[in-house]
């Protein structure tokens, strides 16, 4: 059964878009006069779908897209559109809502566009419970010395993170926080060999060296070499630079009060408290830094969704 | 896409608001430099009591942020004034305090707090950090 939730202020609004989405015998239809109201539906009765209006008291749609987009990713919201609220209604599509019908065109478009919107979040709630029934993941990069490349990179191993549900939401900020610092010393210190000390003395000539070398050979053809591996014990991440290497050892303690002062090493800092583990090849040119993977049952989400079904409904009440 | 500076500076009275308007990790370095440029140049004002830096759009940030922050308390310092942080993300704190920047910059809730914690006392005593 496919449980739609319809929120609307409108006693006769509420009333005609349950009609029409009740004409099809599978969905079963529950409802709500706010998004306050919508919020303690959905925990206790998890939809599948919540069809909102835009412009209610208290909690307008938008505010539900961005409430129900936190807590419950997988559940697509669809908005209802009146005369008015276009631009409430754009605001909302950028935050994530699913898809909008115009209420003046509900008879015509209400049904299929709700079918298709279960269709599209059918497959990807597929696609994200296999996703976190894969074992393991192993991919190789090897970037241009390109500063524009390395946050698309980043971005894209929290992404593989989250959707293997390796590492909870917060810790991923902070993988990425520590994978950002090591591809910025593979970026500045290891291909274009600007170091610290220069930053130290003067921050301008630091920037114009790295923008000078950044275009000259033999600096500008070297590259970044990424190599990821995930699997359900630890993420691996190893990142490489061409550049002659240096010696980790020579690094200044950034915490020691006398070198609060002085911008060294904080990003080694950074990166061995948010990961397991961070240690440098013999040549000091590669880094490879280890995230553990605590052990989680993929199902244990699936089993939450699951728990709604024994859930007691009262679907009608706010009719 | 045009993207918004990474910091905007407005002037409250006798305190400088800065307000940092993205997640700025270290690989917008050349953002963060730019734009920490013009807030370094409204920081000159004279008479300036102090700054408060306003986290609120921020989740997270990283060692260049902390750099250019350093940079701008260097030269508040050097003229007697003080820098307070508002609405810094629990990741946000974790960062200042593995760095131990806590222990220079004040962090409150909420810009009124900082406002009133710039207020309470007179300007700081320039120290030998």
């Amino acid at each position: 059964m496919v449980r739609i939730l319809v929120v609307d202020d409108s006693t006769m609004d509420r009333r005609l878009a349950g009609g029409l989405l009740r004409r099809d015998p599978s969905w079963e239809v529950m409802f709500a006069e706010d998004g306050e109201n919508a919020l303690q539906q959905i925990e206790l009765h998890l939809p599948d779908l919540v069809l909102t209006d835009m412009q209610m008291p208290g909690m307008d749609g938008l505010q539900l897209v961005q409430a129900v987009r936190e807590s419950y990713p997988l559940i697509p919201v669809v908005l209802m559109t009146a005369r008015g609220s276009e631009e409430l209604a754009v605001q909302a599509l950028q935050e994530g809502a699913a898809s909008y019908v115009s209420k003046r065109q509900l008879s015509f478009d209400l049904v299929e566009t709700v079918e298709r919107v279960l269709n599209s979040a059918d497959k990807r709630r597929n696609f994200s419970r296999l996703m976190t029934r894969l074992k393991s993941r192993e991919l190789q990069f090897e970037l241009e010395n390109d500063l524009t490349l390395l946050p698309a990179a980043v971005q894209y191993m929290q992404d593989m993170c989250g959707e293997m549900r390796l590492i909870p939401e917060a810790d991923r900020l902070r993988v990425s926080v520590a994978l950002e610092e090591a591809l910025v010393n593979a970026y500045y210190h290891g291909n274009l060999e600007v170091s610290s000390d220069l930053r130290e003395q003067d921050h301008a000539a630091y920037y114009d060296l790295a923008k000078a070398r950044s275009e000259q050979e033999p600096w500008s053809s070297r590259r970044i070499h990424l190599k990821v591996q995930l699997s359900s014990r630890e993420c691996v991440f190893s990142i490489r630079d061409e550049g002659p290497g240096f010696d980790p050892s020579t690094l200044r303690d950034a915490t020691a009060v006398e070198n609060l002062d002085r911008p060294c090493g904080r990003g080694l800092l950074l990166m061995r408290t948010f990961m397991n583990s961070v240690e440098f090849g013999p040549s000091g040119n590669e880094v490879i830094l280890k995230k553990e993977v605590k052990a989680q049952d993929p199902r244990e989400d699936e089993d939450d969704e699951c728990s709604r079904d024994v859930a007691e409904t009262e679907n009608d009440s706010a009719v | 896409m045009l993207m918004k500076k990474i910091f905007s500076g407005e002037f409250s009275d006798d305190i400088l608001m800065i307000t940092i308007n993205q997640n700025a990790g270290s690989l917008a370095e050349a953002e963060i430099v730019d734009s920490m440029k013009q807030v370094t140049d409204q920081a000159a004002r004279p008479g300036l009591r102090g700054a408060v830096v306003d986290f609120a759009h921020v989740d997270y940030f990283g060692s260049l942020m902390l750099e250019s922050l350093r940079h701008l308390w260097n030269q508040l310092h050097a003229q007697n004034s003080r820098m307070v942080l508002c609405h810094v993300s629990a990741i946000g704190r974790e960062i200042l305090e593995i760095s131990h920047f806590d222990r220079l910059w004040p962090i409150v809730s909420s810009r009124e707090e900082a406002v009133a914690l710039l207020k309470e006392s007179p300007p700081a005593e320039k120290a030998d950090a």
